[in-house]
């Protein structure tokens, strides 16, 4: 079954036209490269799916079959920015929010610093902390919400090639565990590989 | 008497725990915390919601806290000394000369020093901590939290610097309060009379205290700009 269906997603700006999508399908343990130049309007899509606040558009949807007005942020979608906040308290600490938020045990956080093999930053803080390093807790602190559709803009900017690496490996785990994950990147990535390609040029999205 | 021999009267009076000093010391600092913790929630949600939203009048607010920030005392105690009183709209709460006249002037004081202070402090970072935290599942209200969280030395900051401003402030507190022995007297009124009866002695313990009040506030508020410089 498909878990979101969006169609007929416009969102214009001062007047113009920046989103112009007929129909897009996003199913579960898929990965979907977003690929379009710099400003082309990547991230206003993926605001727009994470619903967050301010993103406005409009957009018709129906997440497992059901028409819906919008996805809950946390629960059915989660987004990382393309700078990542993260909270000034250590990495576990980091993660624990999360799971409070979502109300799950706090013992999940060690599981979840295995899974994204972070057990010995646990204990260190964000100014202690490599750019690489903040992108993989900052993922790893969106997988503790088991949100099932996972949006990263851009997660491998300014990263080394060890990072980069990390960072796929972490996507790929995040669709083998039958969550949707869409990456957005403003050139073709070599080392993942991916279910569909959407190509967003002028508005509009061509998918391969 | 001599300076230093009034001085010394002055700390054994403060020592061996004179009623009447410790009351005044009590009153002051009773009313202005009462003011501070009235005014902080308000003050943070106005600072939060300036932070964080785009509105009409957005501009003219933000112009206004920071005007009120150089508002005379004494003027906040005439306006609310005109209000309270008998004739005045708000009489017939009977308000005027009792400690809630004082906590009334001096929250208004404090109000636009710590909505200004802590928007300062808010400003830089709560678009992107609330949105982080939205996208991690949190309500508006776990977002608002949060962000207070992030800036708590900021916040702490500006809540020192409002009790160093209300602590010491002399001309509201004197209208509206009506320095009243045991029940309205704060440390600067009580200071003010001293010093006009000539009893320099208790005028000067009151004002180790004052200084002690205002150093340590300032002290705390240094350190606490220090911690968030070095932690950023």
């Amino acid at each position: 079954m498909t878990m979101l269906q969006v169609s007929d997603l416009s969102k214009s700006f001062a007047g113009r036209m920046v989103l112009d999508i007929d129909q897009l399908q996003l199913e579960r343990g898929q990965i979907i490269l977003l690929i379009g130049a710099n400003g082309a309007g990547k991230t206003t899509l993926l605001r727009m799916l994470a619903n967050l606040p301010g993103a406005g558009g409009t957009a018709r949807l129906r997440w497992h079959d059901t028409p819906v007005s919008s996805l809950q942020a946390g629960r059915d979608v989660t987004y990382l920015h393309q700078h990542p906040y993260l909270l000034a308290r250590n990495v576990q600490a980091n993660i624990e929010y999360v799971l409070r938020l979502r109300d799950k045990p706090a013992s999940e956080v060690r599981q979840i610093l295995a899974w994204a093999e972070l057990d010995q930053l646990a204990t260190k803080f964000p100014a202690e902390l490599s750019v690489g390093q903040q992108r993989l807790v900052a993922i790893a602190r969106m997988y503790a919400t088991s949100a099932p559709l996972v949006l990263l803009d851009e997660p491998t900017a300014n990263l080394d090639d060890a990072n980069i690496n990390a960072v796929w490996k972490l996507v790929s785990v995040l669709a083998n565990e039958q969550r949707c994950v869409v990456v957005s990147a403003t050139r073709l990535p070599t080392s993942l590989s991916h279910h569909q390609l959407w190509r967003l040029s002028g508005g509009r999205i061509k998918i391969s | 008497m001599s300076i230093l021999l009034a001085t010394y009267e002055a700390l054994i009076l403060l020592v061996t725990g004179d009623t009447g000093l410790w009351q005044v010391i009590a009153t002051s600092l009773g009313v202005a915390i009462c003011a501070l913790l009235l005014a902080a929630p308000l003050a943070l949600m106005a600072a939060y919601s300036l932070a964080i939203f785009r509105f009409a009048g957005r501009d003219a607010l933000l112009a206004l806290i920071h005007a009120l920030l150089a508002t005379p005392t004494v003027v906040v105690g005439l306006v609310l000394y005109l209000l309270l009183s008998r004739q005045g709209p708000l009489g017939a709460f009977e308000l005027l000369f009792t400690p809630s006249a004082i906590i009334a002037g001096q929250f208004f004081i404090v109000l636009p020093i710590l909505t200004a202070f802590a928007y300062g402090a808010l400003r830089p970072i709560a678009w992107q901590v609330r949105e982080t935290t939205i996208t991690l599942g949190a309500r508006s209200w776990q977002a608002f939290v949060t962000t207070l969280v992030e800036a708590r030395h900021g916040i702490t900051a500006s809540l020192l610097a409002g009790f160093g401003r209300i602590i010491s402030e002399v001309g509201c507190a004197l209208i509206v309060g009506g320095n009243i022995a045991g029940y309205t007297r704060t440390i600067p009124t009580a200071i003010a009379l001293d010093t006009n009866q000539g009893q320099f002695v208790q005028g000067i313990a009151l004002g180790i205290v004052l200084l002690m009040l205002a150093i340590t506030s300032s002290l705390l508020l240094f350190w606490y700009q220090r911690h968030r410089i070095h932690q950023s």
